[in-house]
């Protein structure tokens, strides 16, 4: 009698115990900006995300000067004129994923929540897919950004090579967060 | 006499080679610029650790500095190599995105082995990131 109490209190303590929270240490997140006179095209590999099955939360977090570019020039005004990394490093997402079944091995859902891009924070939804194996979760999708709607400023002579309209793709694989 | 194809051919052939000798060229000049680039700092990973739950780090960032540390994990992901670097029993890491030239290297590393790392410093999330690294 006493050794079954034991182990239902194992497994029970075990259950409890176990981790509920998931980390992506090294995101990928891509932008692109497309005009008839330049495509610009920069990549993150080191975005931090944590998701929380049981909640169903998602937070992100891209280090600016993270952002690869083909051209060094387009990396400098990237952080120097637009973005200013210097005062602004980081982006970040703080969503809840909508109707999310955490054991449903593929999924297409969406994420509503608030992106902050150079302090200025905007609702936003996005759709992503999401998949299940073994003990990992991904999550893959994309999105758009305005870049008027955070006040980020062109030079009259540079306005035809950046799109006003930038494409986000993201892709994150997450394993168990053992904190 | 060349004909118009043969000529054409020879064009294309030319074109090729000069892009691909421009890419080597740049490719090479990158890294040898990591490896000639003046370094800023030399640091070790736990100081490094301990500037950044101090938040003294800012003054190091897009800085090219050398870190000395223990090797955690070597981790990849869409052809990108990252090495873990960390100190004793520390939650924060030190990620070091390997320049692509830098891979032929990483079948010769064991996970405990001390390494000595250059890099440029772009700040930290819940770790402390550099990328464009070499290991020396």
């Amino acid at each position: 009698m006493n050794k079954t109490l034991l182990l239902f209190l194992f497994i029970c303590m075990k259950s409890f115990s176990q981790n509920t929270e998931y980390i992506e240490r090294q995101g990928e997140v891509t932008f692109f900006s497309y005009t008839s006179v330049e495509n610009i095209q920069a990549k993150n590999s080191q975005t931090l995300s944590i998701l929380n099955p049981k909640t169903r939360q998602i937070a992100v977090q891209i280090l600016m000067r993270a952002f690869v570019f083909q051209k060094s020039l387009m990396h400098e005004h990237f952080n120097a004129s637009y973005i200013e990394s210097d005062l602004y490093p980081k982006a970040t997402f703080e969503g809840e994923i909508e109707n999310f079944n955490a054991n449903d091995a593929l999924q297409t859902k969406l994420i509503k929540g608030t992106f902050t891009l150079r302090n200025i924070s905007k609702p936003i939804e996005i759709k992503a897919t999401i998949s299940k194996a073994d003990n990992s979760y991904t999550i893959k999708g994309s999105l758009d950004v305005l870049i008027n709607d955070y006040n980020i400023k062109v030079p009259a002579l540079l306005s035809p090579n950046i799109s006003k309209k930038i494409e986000i793709t993201f892709n994150f694989n997450y394993a168990p967060y053992e904190n | 006499m060349i004909s118009q194809k043969h000529r054409n051919i020879i064009y294309v052939t030319v074109g090729c080679v000069l892009c691909l000798g421009f890419y080597l060229a740049t490719a090479t000049l990158c890294l040898h610029d990591m490896r000639k680039a003046p370094t800023y700092k030399h640091i070790s990973t736990e100081r490094l650790i301990h500037k950044y739950d101090n938040a003294t780090l800012s003054h190091l960032v897009e800085k090219v500095i050398e870190i000395d540390g223990t090797l955690k994990a070597v981790h990849t992901k869409n052809e990108k190599f990252t090495l873990y670097l960390s100190h004793k029993k520390s939650k924060t890491y030190v990620l070091c995105e390997l320049h692509k030239d830098e891979i032929h290297k990483i079948p010769h590393l064991k996970i405990g082995d001390k390494i000595l790392v250059k890099g440029i410093l772009k700040g930290h999330l819940l770790d402390i990131i550099l990328l464009n690294c070499i290991i020396i």
